[in-house]
């Protein structure tokens, strides 16, 4: 038995923390402080100098909307996660344009190009085009983990099952080790936090083990070169437990680990904001958002993870409304939907 | 030998060696290295690079002993340098013009920071259909600026620090001025002048390790502050923070190759970030003990951006150790002034003449 609260919880944990994020995007922290005058703690519209500028307070970007989408589609199809499903909600949302269009990263769009066997356009002048490199490094990103807190709740809690699961859905865009050991843990991380028992601890361990089997199942499909997920993520996990307080942690995880879109900075990065913040889902959420750099991600990982964690009750009241609202989406039909799924109410 | 030259010269040596030994690996993880590389094992000699690495994106290259960006662009840059009596930043432009007309370096090396740094100066991409240049407006904040965050203000920067012997000061503001041109990023400059100072006190016939490392943090931190001055916010993690990571696991693994390079590549990284390679640099630097082969030989063999790794710890410790001091330094300096047609004990002997008056 899973609980709803959890189920919902990550879906309204994931979303506030990619809109909340959008704001902040790209910006040092000392430059989120200079623009908004300290720490970022609820949602603003994104100013016109970053990638999320048009959008409205409350709306979200790639993060979380691709995430949205596969996750519909598998409780569309009972919950049988496959390469099919996963495939058409990806091209399904590489059709809205206000997500895809705006906020697609390299790897995801190079990878969705090639799907729909088109040139991509943004990498023109990849080397790939000019003869065939060994490896694409630059792939070993985040876009893998962003999305998929959301999509491990089809593991009804089942750490292995959520492994395979993220295997299954970010091995599309993101076939290499790195990019999918970041992935498993993420996935690894939210299905232990469904759990009844589950607590901090285990959902940390649950992390460094799905990095584990993240990186040796991604070797399959290909190993780029670059540092390692899980000693990043011990790195992280140090500095987030003996930081004296939350402020420092972010600036240290942010100096040392830092919070780029390289899947070996991003997801260390979490882990260490969800250690740093004791396992507070919306204290965890503000370290991402205010982190610098890639904040939307970092902050909907975090929030996927310690939303399923802590249930929704975690987290304001009122953000499943706006959310919802803001984004024309369509957050506690699919708890209930998973809910049924998983539970065996359908 | 004149100490002074000799320090010069092994500073350009080592830079060549790092960049010639890395070539073959670059962009490879180590368990490949050794599987198309090493016959299954590490790789400690120069190789004909694949037909699948960066080098072969110009054919031709493909030569034993061939040297990418690391050596070329520092090389003809100290050329210019030479002209001027100085550095500066005109000579910092004609030598990035100069180096973009080698095509077996510019073709398959130009980073996309150089790339946009020559296409400024003549106002289109060669490489591009010659798509124009076009200054940027500030509409993505600093997003394109935080993506300059690159090592290739470090690879060339052992440069400011022979020109400037035992002067870390001067070493870091000339590599502002030498490095801004094509890495106007604060991040990219304060990983540069950690190298830069380094290098400068490398230079001095009484200089220890220890003193190296202190001008590389101090390299690092005023580098930082000295281009934020001149150039805008950006948004990375932190050299300095890295460094210190990096420095201790070279102290802890000095006695331990195969963990040296497996932790310095899983918690470090040696990859294309300013924040990666140049603290991997130094970690080398100390795990080798300022031993100019033993450090490229962790480089070359630890994945990702080998050869860049391998000609920032192959330049510092060849300044420290000089030609005299570096193992085989004949057969080396033979091998790659052959491959890439470049006198190394010409350029560093007017180098030092230049800088000790004589």
């Amino acid at each position: 038995m899973i609980a709803y609260n959890k189920i919902l919880g990550c879906l309204v944990g994931g979303a506030t923390g990619d809109a909340m994020g959008a704001a902040t995007e790209i910006r040092s922290r000392k430059q989120i402080h200079e623009f908004f005058g300290g720490d970022v703690k609820k949602f603003y519209a994104p100013p016109k100098d970053t990638y999320a500028r048009g959008s409205k307070a409350g709306q979200i970007t790639d993060d979380f909307s691709v995430a949205y989408v596969t996750a519909r589609r598998i409780a569309d199809n009972k919950g049988v996660v496959t390469k099919a499903v996963a495939k058409k909600a990806l091209l399904e949302w590489s059709e809205v344009d206000k997500w895809f269009s705006r906020f697609a990263g390299p790897t995801t769009r190079a990878n969705i190009a090639k799907m729909k066997g088109t040139a991509p356009d943004v990498n023109k002048f990849d080397p790939a085009n000019l003869f065939t490199p060994v490896n694409m490094n630059a792939q070993s990103s985040n876009g893998a983990g962003m999305k998929i807190a959301p999509v491990a709740l089809f593991s009804g809690g089942d750490v292995d099952k959520a492994i395979k699961i993220a295997i299954t859905v970010a091995s599309l865009t993101h076939p290499n080790q790195i990019a999918l050991a970041g992935s498993c843990a993420v996935a690894a991380a939210t299905a232990c936090a469904m759990n009844d028992d589950a607590d901090l601890f285990k959902v940390v361990q649950a992390g460094l083990y799905g990095a584990r089997e993240g990186e040796r199942l991604g070797a399959k499909y290909h190993e780029n070169a670059g540092a390692s997920v899980e000693e990043r993520m011990k790195l992280a996990i140090w500095v987030g437990l003996t930081a004296k307080d939350m402020d420092e942690a972010i600036d240290k995880l942010g100096s040392l680990v830092g919070s780029s879109l390289a899947a070996n900075e991003a997801i260390p990065a979490v882990f260490g904001l969800m250690v740093a913040a004791k396992g507070d889902t919306m204290q965890g959420i503000y370290g991402g958002v205010n982190i610098g750099d890639d904040t939307d991600t970092i902050a909907t990982m975090v929030g996927g993870i310690l939303g399923a964690l802590n249930g929704v009750e975690s987290l304001p009241a009122k953000n499943l409304k706006f959310l919802e609202k803001q984004n024309d989406i369509e957050l506690e039909k699919l708890a209930k939907d998973i809910d049924k799924i998983l539970n065996g109410k359908a | 030998m004149n100490i002074n030259y000799d320090r010069t010269l092994g500073a350009f040596l080592g830079c060549g060696m790092g960049d010639a030994l890395g070539a073959p690996t670059e962009t490879r993880p180590t368990y490949l290295i050794k599987k198309d590389i090493g016959n299954g094992d590490y790789t400690f000699d120069y190789t004909v690079p694949l037909e699948t690495t960066l080098v072969a994106e110009y054919p031709p290259a493909r030569r034993l002993g061939i040297a990418t960006d690391d050596l070329s662009v520092s090389y003809i840059s100290a050329l210019e340098f030479l002209k001027d009596g100085k550095i500066t930043e005109e000579g910092a432009k004609r030598g990035l013009l100069e180096w973009s007309k080698i095509p077996e370096y510019y073709i398959p090396h130009s980073g996309p920071s150089t790339r946009d740094a020559i296409a400024k100066l003549v106002g289109y991409y060669a490489l591009e259909d010659n798509r124009p240049y076009v200054e940027y407006d500030g509409s993505h904040g600093s997003y394109p600026l935080n993506k300059a965050s690159t090592n290739g203000a470090g690879m060339k920067a052992f440069v400011a620090g022979v020109f400037n012997p035992l002067d870390p000061d001067k070493a870091i503001d000339d590599l502002i001025v030498y490095a801004g041109i094509t890495h106007p990023n604060r991040i990219a400059l304060s990983a540069g002048a950690a190298v830069a100072a380094a290098t400068a006190v490398a230079m001095d016939e009484h200089s220890t390790l220890d003193k190296v490392l202190d001008a590389g943090f101090y390299g690092a931190k005023e580098g930082y502050l000295r281009a934020s001055k001149i150039y805008p916010s950006v948004t990375g993690s932190d050299v300095v923070e890295r460094m210190k990571l990096a420095v201790g696991i070279g102290l802890k693994y000095s006695d331990d190759f195969d963990r040296c390079i497996t932790e310095m590549n899983d918690l470090v990284g040696l990859g294309i970030r300013a924040t990666e390679a140049i603290p991997a640099g130094f970690g080398f630097m100390v795990a080798a003990g300022g031993d100019t082969l033993k450090a490229i030989h962790m480089a070359m063999n630890a994945g990702d951006d080998t050869d860049t790794v391998g000609a920032i710890c192959g330049s510092m410790c060849g300044a420290y150790q000089g030609f005299s001091g570096i193992t085989n330094a004949q057969y080396h300096l033979d091998m790659i002034q052959k491959a890439n047609s470049f006198d190394l004990c010409e350029v560093a002997r007017k180098v030092s003449e230049l800088t000790t008056g004589k």
